[in-house]
């Protein structure tokens, strides 16, 4: 059992990610990522069990800032993904009137 | 026949636009692509009888306007220049109908789309076939109308809604300069057909003939995707790819060098303007390749190639040189189209993945599509023999002929932008085909060639890039060729020919084909062979900023949000609402009218004094307008004025907002 909170887990997993993404965007070749994907990893494991709530947060603010620095202006966007080139495309119109007037409350 | 080319389109657009459900999708199709390879074949004989048998032909179907002043007929006009260009718009055009059989099946507004498709082909061919420059004008708005409604196919997208917007607003501001350079040359020549203008232009003042020509440019510049108004292209790319290739790559585009073509016999006779027009497309060319460098979705970087190219032939416009900048246009729309087909072939196989980061390998699964965007590739990039080399070669040599100030600064940039986009060219091919795949297994899974219907048209598309520029070249630009006859005019100050054939050093000649050779080799090197090299590069923070920077094209959008756009629409709200509120515009006369009509309700007091009041004005009113020429004298000209300055009197007080202050 971690002694982390669900949100704090999650938050941290969610950098992990953003950062592992991020350094695919600009590195592309998935042979070459691999290196930098271990040390993101071992960055990450270096950290794993600090439990000071202040020194953390200087860790993460660190991290999140070192990822804005490095932040890919056209990071890929799987298609069907929001921002993506196949997303909103021939969405389904809806059939049923917009607003029910009929069986609205004042009816 | 000639009325028919222009007549097909439209009716196959009418029929599968208004009669979509009657017809279905399958007769939509039918009927759309037949209408286009008839209108296609009837092209090739009419490029037989007026290009090749130099004979024009002119079709004048009755008056339009026919004012004391001003006389405009609905006139025609078919010659060598509109044969060649409508040729390249014919064929790329029925060949997209083709693609587009197979590309869009599984869309639900198929009909829709082809209804759009014909009628920008029917609008493209009015452009280039009108004979004065209001009838072109008809044929450029549309095709403006039917590039937005192209680009906002898939309307339910936020990013295409926005695409569409930007590019209508980026052309209306093209086509405000264009009016009122329509109307400096209604004002100055008092007409606006082709051959009025064109046989008095000699002997005008040279200002005045600047001005107009600035104006034109101005048109062109947005239609033509020429700095500053190039941002809408790349956003159109929300466009469906068969859109992308016949709009934003093979016509709509050229309808700006058209425009500049057309005008030649206007542009010679101003130096400053040809001069501007150089350095414009010399400096497009180098912005938009060096901007495509580092794109990394598959129709962007080729839409940045397409501004790329049009900046070279905006450049061979300015360097006077009218037929190498048309061999250039239907040159570029064989090898574009192709490109961006062959683009579509791949995305469509690919899990409608444009991204080229996320492929790679791409050459085992598709062979075919490999081979054609390998064509036009090296066609692009002026490899020698190919189609494209006989265009843009003679453009750079061209420039360094003309030996003066913008020819050497177009030669130079435009030598540099031909290594730049053989670099990125084959950044393309590089990343698509041949390294390593690097996108999901799922989408290698799915990946297949095309079908018959995409696959004929990228053959026919192939054969063009590879083989027109060696049969057309010598008929085109060839050295003493009379082809074009009065349709280009080149002043015989401005001919460079000569110089550019026979004067030149070897060196000069052969740089850009270095250049580009290297450009090549060093993408394949780079991205296949050794990517470490580039990965190491772009691994510090100055090369990130500079990436930035070219990836956000030189930060022209952020630059227009931010300055212009707020700005512009402040200014727009303040003349509309606050300047000219009070009595002129839409919304001070809408104010001006709900006013009148609210003082007019106040005076119904329910009081018979102010009744009583009232009859006795009016009756005073009515005795003295009436008797007004006993009691005065004057005439009855005089007294008609009276009656309108007295009702005219009376709306203006009722107008007034505050004649009561109750409300």
């Amino acid at each position: 059992m971690s002694t982390f909170t669900a949100a704090h887990r999650s938050y941290v997993m969610s950098l992990y990610k953003r950062t592992l993404k991020n350094s695919l965007d600009w590195t592309v070749r998935r042979d070459l990522w691999r290196a930098e994907a271990m040390m993101i990893r071992a960055e990450f494991e270096r950290n794993r069990d600090v439990h000071d709530p202040r020194a953390l947060a200087v860790i993460l603010e660190k991290a999140e800032a070192n990822l804005a620095k490095k932040k890919h202006p056209d990071p890929v966007i799987s298609p069907l993904y929001p921002g993506g080139t196949k997303w909103e495309r021939n969405t389904p119109p809806a059939m049923g009137p917009l607003y029910d007037h009929l069986s609205a409350p004042a009816h | 026949m000639y009325l028919s080319i222009i007549i097909l389109p439209l009716l196959g657009s009418i029929v599968s636009g208004f009669m979509g459900r009657k017809v279905g999708v399958t007769g939509s199709l039918f009927i759309t692509c037949t209408c286009l390879i008839l209108s296609s074949v009837l092209m090739t004989v009419a490029f037989y009888e007026v290009g090749l048998c130099g004979s024009p032909v002119s079709i004048n179907l009755g008056s339009w306007i026919d004012s004391e002043i001003m006389s405009i007929s609905w006139e025609f006009y078919y010659d060598q220049l509109t044969v060649s260009l409508g040729l390249a718009v014919l064929y790329c055009s029925s060949l997209i109908h083709i693609y587009s059989i197979s590309y869009m099946s599984e869309d639900p507004h198929v009909q829709r789309f082809m209804s759009y498709l014909s009628a920008f082909t029917a609008g493209m061919l009015v452009l280039i076939s009108g004979g004065n420059y209001f009838v072109m004008f008809i044929g450029w708005e549309t095709i403006g109308v039917v590039s937005y409604l192209l680009i906002n196919f898939y309307f339910t997208r936020i990013q295409a809604n926005k695409a569409s917007i930007l590019a209508l607003t980026m052309n209306r501001v093209g086509d405000m300069g264009l009016s009122i350079g329509f109307f400096a040359i209604f004002s100055l020549f008092g007409s606006l057909n082709y051959s009025t203008i064109f046989s008095l232009s000699p002997y005008m003042n040279e200002t005045a003939i600047t001005i107009i020509s600035l104006l034109l440019f101005m048109g062109a510049m947005a239609k033509s995707a020429n700095i500053p108004f190039h941002s809408w292209l790349p956003g159109s790319m929300e466009a469906p790819t068969p859109v992308s290739a016949l709009l934003h790559a093979a016509t709509l585009v050229t309808a700006g060098i058209y425009l500049l073509l057309r005008s030649s016999p206007i542009l010679e006779y101003s130096s400053t303007a040809l001069l501007v027009i150089t350095l414009i497309g010399a400096t497009t060319a180098f912005f938009a390749a060096t901007s495509g460098l580092v794109q990394n979705d598959l129709k962007r970087i080729i839409a940045f190639s397409t501004i790329s190219q049009l900046g070279y032939m905006v450049m061979a416009v300015g360097l006077s040189q009218y037929n190498v900048a048309l061999m250039h246009t239907v040159n570029h729309a064989f090898f574009k189209a192709l490109l961006f087909l062959g683009a579509g072939a791949v995305i469509h196989s690919f899990a409608d993945q444009q991204d080229i980061r996320k492929m790679g390998g791409l050459i085992k699964f598709l062979p075919f599509t490999y081979s054609v965007m390998l064509v036009g590739s090296l066609s692009l990039l002026a490899t020698p023999f190919l189609t494209g080399f006989y265009s843009k070669d003679l453009i750079l040599e061209l420039a360094f002929g003309q030996y003066t100030f913008s020819g050497f600064y177009a030669y130079i940039l435009g030598t540099i932008t031909a290594g730049i986009t053989a670099f990125y060219s084959f950044r393309l091919i590089s990343l698509v085909f041949l390294t390593v795949p690097n996108g999901p297994k799922f989408n290698y899974l799915h990946s297949h060639e095309s079908n018959l219907a995409i696959i004929i048209p990228l053959v026919i598309l192939a054969l063009f890039s590879i083989l027109f520029g060696f049969v057309f070249s010598d008929l085109f630009v060839g050295v003493g060729s009379d082809f074009f006859g009065n349709s280009l005019f080149i002043h015989p100050n401005n001919i460079s020919i000569i110089e550019a054939e026979f004067s030149l050093n070897l060196i000069i000649k052969l740089l850009p084909v270095i250049l580009s050779l290297i450009g090549s080799v060093l993408a394949i090197y780079l991205y296949h062979n050794n990517p470490e090299f580039i990965n190491q590069l772009t691994d510090n923070s100055i090369s990130k900023k500079i990436y930035g920077f070219l990836n956000g094209k030189y930060y022209f959008d952020v630059i227009y949000n931010h300055y212009f756009i707020s700005k512009g629409l402040l200014l727009g709200y303040t003349i509309s609402k606050e300047l000219w509120g009070f009595v002129l515009g839409p919304y001070g006369l809408s104010t001006a009218f709900t006013n009148t009509g609210k003082n007019i309700a106040k005076l119904d007091t329910g009081i018979v004094t102010t009744y009583a009041l009232y009859i006795t004005l009016g009756l005073l009113s009515l005795l003295f307008v009436v008797f007004a020429p006993i009691l005065i004298d004057v005439s009855m000209l005089s007294e008609f004025r009276l009656v309108i300055i007295y009702l005219a009197s009376i709306i203006l007080v009722l107008s007034f907002p505050s004649l009561n202050n109750k409300n």
